[in-house]
């Protein structure tokens, strides 16, 4: 109810000193007090300190990996045990350098995808809201016409037609991916161009280009950015669902093949079960951290959403 | 409606700044009904000059189209019909270079502290973007020097806030950098949009000194666009009064405080308890009525529906601005 | 006779990184039956944290440390979540700061007020729409706009609307959070009129908190003058205005005459409210003020009471 709910102070109630230094608490904007905010949540630190691991896991694979992920040493579905930490495959591959190497391949993924994204997004949402009306309303248009196509299905259909290279995939979800991007920042881009500061820009001489380049991108930046983390995962994601329809590069070892092949191999029946619940985890693990600390730098670094 | 005999007025004082002729902007108008376009009135055949060196006020409630016109004077909006000459010359066909000049004469300061102020930007950066953007500095070291003398004419001790971002400071610290920020291109003209509404009455004066004391310091001349008749009263040499969208009454301040003609004039005046010690013929009458909208104003004079003169003429065609003393116009055919 | 509201040294404080910052440094004040007091202040003072205080809303990391606020009979600081509830908005109401803060846009006018009659009494839906359509017609708003959404209003009326919201269930205390400031001069006048008329009608206690000393000139009873978490003054308006004692008040008296008088600079208050995350020994306002002495800057002054019925904490005006 209206009436009982307890609403934010809004800033300019605040007294002088707790004013800023709430607002510090709630984040602003420079880096380094969004840093300073992360370093003092909890949450974000804890998915940051997931994500840096995984990432550093699957950097140093070569090194940190116990075997060749593809060499076929012993015994098939063996359990684990001192040798084979996570046990073997079903062709007696040991599943913990699997599981490291899917790591990096999955990051890889995740990371070009996401980057992909954003650069195509980043770009589009730009020219959007900066545009003619009517270049507006174009490719708007065009994403959601993008969005409102049921993705696995064309995913699938496209990734079949196009084959099973590690690039086939991450162009397929990279295509995919870019509108809801485009979309945010389009919005996110008008709302700062409303603002005054944008008008004194132009006052002052600035062309459009400057103004998208050095005021409006920097002003959605956090935000950007903040998306483009929870893209990794998403992007990690639909690769292990690809990868786990049989759509994955077989000749990659990412999370998503591991527990395709584990399907295939019948882990389960076999007491493979490190196998096929290993890879599945680190998805989940990566899914929390990125979770983690991508919304909590949302929400520290969204600007203020109202005024007085 | 092409007012003839308010451009008339107009082309008589030439040699003015700014001549603004019958000017117009309409924006669409959200929602409404499927098939029809509808149009927000915002200015509708407006009207005036700016003398140089004069500090002019438009003193309107929201909805009057005060801001508008100060947006298309800044050319930030376009007009739909009319014409701005800036030193004879029509604003809208600047380009290149002439349009380059145009921003560095023309500025203007806006009504929230908190907005208008990229929150990215330190206080140097958002002061000398306008010279990065122009090409008017040498180096760093001098637009460092530049910086740092503008922060201390709006009253800031520069060192204090110079390498401040915008929500370290207060709202009064922020309209000082907005000042400043707006001096960097020593220009000759600023328009201020509500300097001070947003700020605390006790930090108003001293905002309102300090443009005072540029406008010597810089030889500026101002438009101050405001819904407060104090501000008006005190810092300016001629007030404007707009209602929706066109002009009642202008003259000069002191000539407007001693008498004002029309009707809506006098219901701003009396909003004012202290400065209406004598005048109290509103009574309850001020306390009813809202501004009517804009994109169905009323027929006639805009104001009839609310007006407790009003005469049978008063709907059927909009008063012209006529002078009923001398510099004094009014847009009122039963004028007080 | 039992005040309405009696506030006794209250204190709310943030705890933030930087330090504990004392919004609310030991605030004291009452207001009596139908009675209208005003708290003033520059922004940041504290003097809204107050407000939210009484209805104990203030958030973390903000949070109520001592003190404590009687109204109507019972300690609103003890109350617990049940009681709480029907003290909110029965017993005391608040207008907010700005009327979108208040109203939900995605909901009728008279639905949003008869809800807040149907949470807090057990009427029949009907009753409340009365109620609802009553309460927005004694605030000027015709019955055809009664069902229009809150973006379809001006300013003004969101404003008026609110306040019918704010009434709707009689409440003893009305607090008024800064009702008129982003308002056009003459939608502000009709506001306050509303409001003088409201309090007529219903007999109201009113706790106005504004920036804006002028506005309280004619509508408040009583004048609590309010800095950096303190109380510097309190006095009946009249008193005020002819004779404010503590430097910080006249200044502030002196800087809105100074508004209405043309030719000459216009005076203010030199230099700016202090940080309340900085300790600061002594006075607050030593660092401003043109009176200062050695005393101001070791102890801070107590508020006494000086003159019938007029408080001031300033060691100039206590010692002579």
């Amino acid at each position: 109810m209206k009436a009982n709910e307890v609403r934010d102070l809004g800033e300019e109630s605040l007294p002088i000193g707790a004013g800023e230094a709430v607002r510090e608490d709630r984040g602003s904007r420079a880096w380094r007090e969004i840093w300073s905010a992360i370093r003092h949540d909890k949450r974000a630190l804890a998915g940051l300190c997931i994500i840096v691991s995984f990432a550093t896991i699957g950097l140093i694979a070569p090194y940190a990996s116990p075997y060749d992920p593809f060499a076929l040493l012993g015994a098939p579905y063996q359990p684990p045990s001192w040798r084979h930490i996570l046990g073997t495959d079903n062709l007696g591959r040991d599943v913990l350098s699997q599981v490291i190497w899917g790591a990096r391949v999955s990051l890889f993924v995740g990371i070009v995808v996401a980057l992909v994204v954003t650069a195509i997004g980043v770009t589009v949402g730009l020219i959007a809201a900066t545009s003619h009306s009517l270049v507006d309303e174009v490719l708007m248009r065009f994403c959601d016409i993008l969005i409102i196509i049921p993705k696995l299905p064309l995913t699938i259909f496209v990734a079949a037609m196009l084959g099973r290279g590690i690039w086939n995939i991450i162009a397929v979800l990279a295509a995919f991916g870019w509108p809801a991007m485009a979309r945010m920042v389009r919005s996110e881009a008008l709302s700062v161009k409303q603002r005054p500061y944008v008008d004194a820009a132009r006052m002052a001489g600035a062309s459009q280009l400057q103004i998208t380049f050095l005021i409006i991108l920097p002003n959605i930046l956090p935000l950007v950015m903040a998306n483009a983390i929870l893209t990794i995962i998403s992007g990690i994601m639909s690769e292990a669902s690809l990868s786990f329809l049989g759509l994955g590069d077989p000749s990659q070892m990412s999370w998503g093949t591991i527990i395709y092949f584990a399907q295939m191999g019948g882990a389960i029946y076999n007491g493979g079960w490190a196998w096929v619940t290993a890879p599945g985890l680190c998805i989940a693990l990566m899914g929390l951290g990125t979770n983690f600390f991508g919304s909590t730098v949302n929400l520290i670094a969204n600007p203020r959403l109202r005024r007085r | 409606m092409t007012s003839d005999k308010d451009v008339e007025i107009v082309k008589q004082s030439s040699n003015q700044m700014f001549e603004i002729r019958n000017l117009k902007v309409y924006f669409p108008a959200q929602g409404g009904e499927l098939l029809r376009r509808r149009v927000v009135r915002a200015v509708d055949g407006v009207s005036f000059s700016i003398g140089h060196g004069e500090v002019l006020s438009l003193v309107g409630e929201s909805g009057s189209g005060k801001t508008t016109i100060g947006r298309v004077i800044a050319r930030l909006t376009p007009p739909a019909e009319g014409a701005i000459l800036f030193e004879g010359r029509d604003i809208a066909s600047f380009r290149g270079p002439e349009l380059k000049a145009y921003r560095r004469a023309v500025q203007m300061i806006f009504q929230d502290p908190y907005e208008s102020l990229n929150p990215r930007l330190t206080v140097f950066s958002t002061i000398t973007f306008p010279m990065r953007i122009q090409g008017i500095a040498r180096d760093e070291n001098e637009m460092r020097e530049r910086c740092i003398d503008l922060l201390t004419r709006v009253g800031l001790r520069h060192a204090d806030v110079i390498d401040n971002y915008p929500h370290e400071l207060s709202g009064g610290e922020r309209q000082r950098v907005s000042i400043a920020r707006a001096l960097a291109l020593r220009p000759r003209f600023i328009i201020a949009d509500e300097p001070v509404s947003m700020l605390d009455i006790s930090i108003r004066s001293s905002i309102l000194n300090v443009l005072t004391e540029l406008k010597e310091q810089y030889g500026l001349t101002y438009l101050l666009i405001t819904h407060d008749l104090r501000v008006a009263y005190y810092t300016s040499d001629r007030i404007m009064v707009a209602y929706l969208g066109k002009l009642m009454e202008t003259a000069s301040t002191e000539e407007f405080m001693r008498h004002q003609f029309h009707p809506y004039s006098r219901l701003l005046f009396s909003a004012f308890a202290d400065l209406s010690s004598t005048e109290q013929q509103w009574g309850k009458w001020g306390t009813t009525g809202e501004i009517a909208s804009a994109i169905d104003p009323p027929g006639g004079c805009r104001f009839h529906p609310r007006c407790p003169f009003r005469v049978d003429r008063c709907d059927k065609e909009p008063p012209p601005l006529s002078e009923l003393a001398v510099g004094h116009y009014v847009a009122c055919f039963n004028p007080q | 006779m039992n005040p309405a509201l009696r506030v006794t040294d209250l204190r709310v404080s943030f705890f933030t990184r930087r330090g504990e910052v004392k919004a609310v440094d030991g605030i004291s004040f009452e207001v009596g039956r139908g009675e209208v007091v005003g708290l003033a202040g520059e922004s940041g003072c504290g003097k809204s944290t107050t407000a939210y205080a009484i209805l104990r809303l203030v958030k973390p990391p903000g949070r109520i440390i001592g003190g404590s606020v009687y109204c109507d009979g019972a300690e609103v600081l003890d109350l617990d979540e049940r009681e709480l509830r029907s003290f909110r908005w029965k017993k005391v109401s608040m207008i907010f700061q700005g009327a979108m803060n208040s109203l939900n846009p995605v909901h009728r006018i008279r639905d949003q007020i008869a809800e807040a009659v149907t949470v807090h009494e057990h009427v029949s839906r009907q009753e409340a729409l009365a109620r609802a359509e009553e309460m927005l017609s004694l605030v000027g708003i015709s019955r055809p706009r009664t069902t229009d959404y809150p973006h379809q209003f001006s300013g003004g009326m969101r404003q008026r609307a609110v306040i019918a919201m704010a009434l709707a269930l009689s409440p003893t205390l009305l607090i008024a959070d800064e009702p008129t400031t982003a308002l056009d001069v003459v939608v502000e006048r009709q506001v306050l009129e509303l409001l003088k008329d409201m309090k007529r009608r219903f007999d109201l206690s009113v706790l106005f908190i504004t920036h804006d000393l002028s506005t309280l000139a004619e509508f408040s009873n009583r004048i609590a003058i309010m800095y950096a978490g303190k109380l510097a003054e309190t006095a009946g308006t009249k008193q005020l205005f002819s004779n404010p004692l503590h430097p910080y008040t006249s200044g502030l008296v002196r800087s809105l005459t100074g508004l209405t008088e043309r030719g000459g600079k216009l005076w203010s208050i030199p230099g700016s409210p202090p940080d309340l995350a900085a300790e600061i020994e002594g006075c607050k306002f030593r660092d401003r003020c043109p009176v200062a002495t050695e005393a101001c800057s070791k102890e801070a002054p107590e508020l006494l009471e000086v003159e019938q019925e007029h408080y001031v904490a300033c060691h100039s005006v206590t010692n002579g």
